[in-house]
């Protein structure tokens, strides 16, 4: 009997062997197999689940949504002038210091159909390879940095968020532009790391992205110091970090493909 | 029972992950929705269906994540194998038996799955263990041997009414 259960009789098969057996052999795939199946299920068995929570919740609040993002619209439409002014001036002031790099952004908008594990710090958003978001690309709500794509299936993408204990951000202090990597190890805030006890930082000050490394385009803000630990135990200082984003309010992002160009010249449509 | 029913109890497991990928926000004390499901097949279908719709629920349960999908499958059929054995071996009609088996298989689930997932976090791990798996599987197991003994209420109601009840067979009320 117990050797029935175990293993496979003529008349009833045992079944857990089998099973151990399949999820060794898709251990032992490799992860881009494993990415590949993930992908697969996850596009032909919870897209649509997705797509029928998005339909249900996002029915629910439709009105009160679109008058709040006429308001936001009207808003953005007045900052957004103010801004296009100051590029165009910053614009030339890059040709006359001849800096050599910038970038320009264009932004998918997406909403988040699964949202970040306490486990694994990973989401999913509902923008794929259809709308032409790839691997890499960081992902910001309108308050700050959010994460960046790790993979991406037809119709939605994952993203490993600022939430994820292998997620880093090298960030400027944008008043002192005091540099130091973002990290996360618990709880809702974040953690600045390799910041010497003598920098210029204090609470309140906002953190961009750097730019280093080329993971997350320069000048994304990403949160604000909430506390500074003075007793050290270490060479760096220990400071909290409240990110502008927050794990538990994510619905809708846009995932940011950065365009290269070179700056020395303006863009046209940027050109006086 | 049925393909049909299967097939609706897949969909929920399936539909239960979507929902709620984290358990339902804010709370991490949660039902592990599809634990007890597993859990269930194993009591009522024996190990080897419970290993086979295990594997398939915590595959599916996990598939978001290309790690944890492998682990969700192995772990799933585990619970539901060895609850299935125990539910032969030992004398399970008893609520607080059946809520101690269901119990026991949830926390070791638990210990071996997050103990994978933290891979080498041994401070995450017990953190974890404390604050989420240990709560989580006490309302889980209630939850497991609730509804386990409601579905025997039912089998048990629906075998009475089978044998002998129907119109028919009812003697004729006396007339006043």
């Amino acid at each position: 009997m117990r050797l029935r259960l175990l293993w496979w009789s003529s008349e009833r098969p045992a079944v857990l062997p089998w099973a151990i057996l399949l999820s060794v052999a898709l251990l032992a795939i490799g992860e881009g197999a494993r990415q590949s199946l993930s992908a697969l299920m996850v596009d032909y068995v919870y897209a649509p689940v997705f797509a029928m929570k998005y339909r249900i919740t996002s029915g629910a609040t439709v009105f009160e949504e679109n008058r709040a993002l006429q308001q936001r619209v009207a808003e953005l439409s007045v900052a957004n002038q103010r801004l296009r002014e100051q590029e165009v001036e910053n614009g030339r002031l890059r040709q006359l210091l001849q800096f050599s790099e910038s970038w320009t952004a264009r932004a998918i908008p997406a909403e988040v159909v699964g949202p970040v594990s306490s486990s694994s710090g990973v989401m999913w958003i509902n923008a794929g390879r259809w709308r032409n978001v790839q691997v890499g690309w960081p992902v910001a709500t309108e308050d700050g940095l959010v994460g960046r794509v790790i993979d991406v299936t037809d119709r939605l993408s994952r993203v490993r968020t600022l939430w994820d204990r292998i997620s880093r951000v090298a960030i400027y202090n944008r008043r002192s532009r005091v540099a130091g990597i973002l990290s996360w190890e618990s709880g809702p805030d974040l953690e600045l790391t390799y910041v010497l006890p003598s920098a210029d930082v204090q609470v309140g000050d906002t953190l961009i992205s750097s730019g280093w490394g080329g993971t997350f385009p320069k000048g994304l803000q990403v949160g604000m110091i909430a506390s500074i630990d003075t007793v050290q135990i270490d060479v760096y200082l220990r400071i909290s970090v409240q990110p502008f984003a927050r794990a538990d309010r994510l619905e809708q992002v846009f995932a940011i493909r950065p365009d290269q160009f070179d700056s020395g010249t303006v863009p046209e449509e940027l050109r006086p | 029972m049925s393909l049909i029913r299967w097939a609706i109890l897949l969909a929920s497991v399936v539909f239960y992950s979507v929902w709620f990928p984290d358990g339902p926000p804010p709370l991490h004390i949660r039902l592990d929705y599809d634990l007890v499901v597993i859990a269930l097949i194993g009591f009522y279908r024996g190990p080897r269906v419970g290993a086979a719709l295990g594997w398939i629920i915590g595959f599916l349960a996990q598939a978001t994540d290309p790690w944890r999908l492998v682990w969700g499958g192995l772990f799933g059929s585990l619970l539901g194998w060895f609850v299935g054995i125990w539910s032969q071996r030992l004398f399970l009609e008893n609520l607080w038996s059946r809520w101690i088996v269901l119990a026991i298989a949830f926390m070791t689930y638990k210990i071996f799955y997050l103990a994978i997932i933290m891979a080498g976090d041994w401070g995450g791990w017990l953190t974890s263990l404390g604050l989420q798996a240990l709560p989580s599987t006490l309302i889980d197991a209630t939850a497991g041997a609730a509804l386990g003994n409601a579905l025997d209420r039912l089998r048990v109601s629906r075998t009475e009414t089978s044998a002998g009840a129907t119109p028919a067979e009812r003697p004729p009320r006396e007339s006043r």
